[in-house]
């Protein structure tokens, strides 16, 4: 058993890919490698005020962050996506910076777990 | 059957594909509206082949999103023909105002992200099941009931395209009339069933004696016609003796009943610009000469040659 911990709901994702904890890696995987680019475009359109992009960006990693049951994550990312719809500057600074402190966290627990 | 799968979240599509292919589907991942839409338009079933027949579209994508491509392959599938796509949308948890307008653009399901593989099986087997409930409607349109070959519009239709297509080759079509002997006195000696079955019989024989790429279809009570693309007048009596001998004893659940086919045969090849009415007029004509030699024969009329 994962411990409870508001980084990733293990017992959530597992159940949805059948158990495949191999699988489950592999997904990490692809996050991980997929999340630098996403965020370093997210910093972009943030310095550019470009709201339109903000809004998208934020939807993207909120939804490949809910596809992990990555809890705190997903929040961050919605964050961002809201102030990207609400051209809000000062949320979407805040969400940014909050989703690159939680994926920080996220990279510890699983170098941790590993 | 082959599933296409249009979405931009490398998980999603990962989790998607992972199950999708472990459940033995044949899969095209594409990762924008754009390439799907491509996808879709090279492979939709238009070369014999069934082609993609389940789109699962994200909503949220770069070029052409989820809505916009339902609404695309809607409106494009009725003005070609297509065969149809069922389409299931996905869409964020907290986007479910977005599901009326999924369905409204055309979708026919929709899942919401994350979804889970019982839930992902499931909306496919439904996916499945109301493709083949529209197959068999639409096959319900187009088929004979008793014979489960084409009925006459479609055979008609068959033999207007070919026509269409072999003067544009300048190949020949043949075109046979199978008239069943005696039906009637069949129907009134041993009762409509016996004639029902003989019918059938002689259909399934017919079907299974031509060549692959031939059609045939149930033109009149008692009669089939039979259309086969790039086939000269010489080649045309050869097939129809070879069916004339695989249709003159059909196993009958009654005795003795004499349950022979008269055929008349015309091949469009002295004049290219043969229609289907003159066609299949000559081909009655041909019917007529072979039930007056005396029934079991087969007959061909070669049309006069239009300079």
């Amino acid at each position: 058993m994962f411990p409870e911990n508001d980084i990733i709901d293990f017992a959530s994702v597992l159940e949805r890919i059948g158990g495949d904890k191999e699988f489950l890696n592999e997904l990490i995987q692809i996050y991980m490698e997929d999340f630098d680019s996403t965020y370093n475009s997210l910093v972009q359109a943030v310095a550019a005020q470009d709201f339109t992009a903000i809004q998208e960006l934020g939807h993207s990693l909120k939804g490949s962050s809910a596809n992990l049951s990555l809890i705190q994550l997903r929040e961050k990312a919605y964050l961002v996506e809201t102030a990207g719809g609400e051209y809000n500057l000062e949320l979407a600074q805040q969400g940014t910076s909050g989703l690159k402190t939680e994926y920080e966290r996220f990279k510890a627990y699983i170098a941790d777990r590993d | 059957m082959k599933i296409l799968i249009a979405e931009d979240d490398a998980i999603s599509s990962r989790v998607l594909a992972n199950s999708i292919t472990e459940w033995g589907y044949d899969l095209v991942i594409t990762r924008n509206g754009e390439e799907a839409w491509a996808a879709l338009a090279s492979d939709n079933g238009t070369n014999g082949h069934p082609g993609i027949q389940i789109a699962i579209l994200d909503w949220q994508m770069p070029k052409l999103d989820g809505v916009e491509l339902c609404r695309k392959i809607r409106s494009h599938g009725l003005s070609q023909g297509l065969a149809y796509i069922y389409i299931i949308l996905l869409t964020g948890r907290d986007h479910q105002e977005d599901i009326i307008r999924g369905l409204n653009a055309g979708a026919d399901d929709y899942m919401t992200k994350p979804f889970d593989q019982i839930e992902l099986q499931t909306r496919l087997k439904n996916g499945e099941r109301a493709l083949s409930q529209e197959k068999e409607a639409l096959d319900l349109t187009v088929t004979d009931r008793l014979t489960k070959l084409w009925n006459r519009d479609k055979i008609l239709e068959f033999l207007e395209d070919e026509l269409d297509r072999n003067s544009r080759r300048y190949q020949p079509t043949g075109v046979i009339l199978a008239d069943m002997d005696n039906l009637g006195k069949i129907n009134s000696q041993h009762g409509r069933s016996s004639g029902d079955h003989l019918l059938a019989e002689a259909a399934r024989i017919l079907k299974d004696t031509i060549r692959r790429y031939d059609r045939i279809g149930r033109y009149g009570d008692d009669e089939f016609l039979l259309v086969l693309p790039n086939c000269g007048k010489d080649h045309l009596t050869m097939i129809a003796e070879r069916l004339r001998r695989a249709v003159e004893t059909i196993p009958s659940i009654e005795v003795s009943l004499n349950s022979s086919v008269s055929f008349g045969c015309v091949s469009s090849q002295y004049s290219l610009t043969s229609s289907c009415h003159t066609l299949v007029a000559a081909a009655k004509k041909a019917v007529k000469k072979a039930k007056q030699q005396g029934r079991n024969c087969a007959v061909r009329i070669d049309p006069e040659r239009k300079n």
